[in-house]
């Protein structure tokens, strides 16, 4: 008994030495922005560059995005993909955009908009936007125009099935989508909307790099490129 | 949907021991001839399957390469083609179109099978022999079933295709099998994922049959031969 408090003064010790230091997953990725603005992100930051936990002084397009979102959001009118076989639904009534957190991403990347206008930051700053393979849109270079018709579709509805208008070469949303998150299903990668659950940027990929096998590319989610299970990405939704 | 899920998977294991494709019927692309993720050519995307045809966003790459249907990432022929013509053919056939084009990127043999991805500027694999197409040299569809050509009610050669059965699912019609509706293509007969076929039974003989073309129904099936030209052409 004596010992006891004993025991835990010296584990309390070992606690406060030892310390508990974090380090976030995005570190070494695309979207460590650690160094990247440092004239903007002054205190080296990795979430604030595009989350922020209360309001401060910003315009009002920053707002009601939720996630905290922080960063200014693009106004470009977007065209959305579109083929004789796309059976996905963009939008249940008027005009199809963007919807959802792919807002969130095409915020930086639909090249209209620095990385430097977030937080309290409305001077775009010097750092170009963004162009070339990781801009979605066409033209991949130059003035953006919102053209999306050559990129995977997204905000669309994940309308499987053989019924009319539906698609049966998809996948039933309660089949393992087979990333490295043990259970997880198609329906857990998709994101809920007033007309039903929607693929999203963030269905493929994993912007935090949580749920990234160490050999995928692009921050997929599954690693596309497996010689014994060719395109496995694709082929987690597309019964093909 | 399930069982095809379970069958694949299966199939998947087979495979995985063995580095040649397995050919099956109806089971997908990665057990058809248009499995290319381990081919030598294919060096832009090695392990996909798909990535050798489509690409989910725009990478820099020739302006020749068609971006706006079906995410192709393929380099399309420039070729001249020689349509079909028949005095008996009430359709008139032009250039070819639609998804016909994406086809005859690789079939017509004008254009390496690498061209695709990374690289913009090869001669080393092409399609030759019984792949190619139009069969006769010089671009000339004079000996091939015509494509990319209206499906012409007025034909009273043709069936009614709103209410002819066609393909291997009971439910469909010809007119789900013409583009748009309207329009005869490759894919009108053959299924370039392989999976519009029925397992076992859509094939020139006992399966597993290589050489099933990826017909969407039998042409030697003992009971209803030639039952696919058939589908469409009242003989």
């Amino acid at each position: 008994m004596s010992s006891a408090p004993a025991i835990l003064a010296a584990a309390m010790l070992a606690a406060v030495a030892v310390g508990q230091t974090y380090t976030s997953t995005l570190a070494g990725t695309p979207h460590d922005w650690r160094n990247r603005s440092s004239a903007t992100n002054r205190r080296g930051e990795f979430c604030a560059v595009c989350h922020i936990p209360h309001v401060e002084g910003r315009p009002l397009d920053r707002t009601n995005e939720k996630l905290l979102w922080s960063r200014q959001m693009s106004t470009l009118n977007y065209t959305m993909y579109s083929s004789p076989s796309l059976n996905g639904l963009t939008s249940g009534t008027g005009n199809a955009q963007v919807d959802g957190s792919s807002r969130l991403c095409l915020s930086c990347h639909d090249g209209t908009l620095t990385s430097q206008l977030f937080h309290t930051n409305t001077n775009p700053g010097t750092r170009a936007p963004m162009s070339g393979s990781i801009r979605i849109g066409l033209p991949s270079t130059g003035t953006p125009t919102g053209d999306l018709t050559s990129d995977h579709p997204f905000s669309i509805t994940y309308n499987w099935g053989t019924g009319a208008g539906q698609d049966p070469y998809l996948k039933d949303p309660n089949t393992l989508f087979g990333g490295i998150v043990a259970g997880q299903r198609i329906a857990d990668v998709l994101e809920p909307s007033s007309i039903g659950p929607k693929v999203q940027c963030a269905t493929c990929h994993d912007i935090h790099n949580n749920e990234v096998p160490p050999q995928a590319e692009y921050l997929l989610r599954i690693w596309n490129n497996d010689p014994a299970n060719p395109s496995a990405l694709c082929t987690a939704c597309h019964d093909k | 949907m399930k069982l095809v899920s379970l069958t694949i998977s299966i199939l998947g294991l087979a495979a995985l021991a063995s580095a040649q494709v397995t050919l099956t019927p109806g089971a997908g692309i990665e057990f058809s001839r248009h499995n290319f993720a381990n081919a030598a050519w294919n060096v832009s995307k090695p392990g996909e399957t798909c990535g050798v045809c489509h690409i989910p966003h725009v990478e820099a790459r020739a302006t020749a390469r068609v971006h706006n249907t079906l995410l192709w990432g393929r380099e399309l022929s420039a070729a001249n083609y020689t349509p079909y013509t028949s005095p008996t053919m009430q359709a008139v056939m032009g250039q070819p179109s639609g998804s016909s084009r994406l086809c005859l990127g690789c079939h017509d043999g004008s254009v390496a099978l690498e061209m695709f991805g990374s690289v913009t500027a090869t001669t080393t694999t092409f399609v030759t022999g019984a792949m190619k197409v139009p069969g006769k040299d010089n671009f000339d569809f004079g000996a091939d079933h015509p494509i990319s050509i209206p499906y012409l009610a007025t034909d009273p050669g043709l069936r009614d295709k709103d209410t002819s059965r066609f393909g291997p699912t009971a439910t469909r019609f010809i007119k789900d099998y013409l583009e748009g509706g309207t329009i005869v293509q490759c894919s009108t007969c053959h299924d370039v994922h392989n999976k519009d076929i029925v397992p076992g039974t859509n094939v020139l003989n006992t399966p597993p049959n290589p050489m099933n073309y990826l017909l969407r129904m039998s042409i030697n099936n003992p009971g209803a031969e030639s039952e696919l030209c058939l589908a469409c052409h009242i003989k």
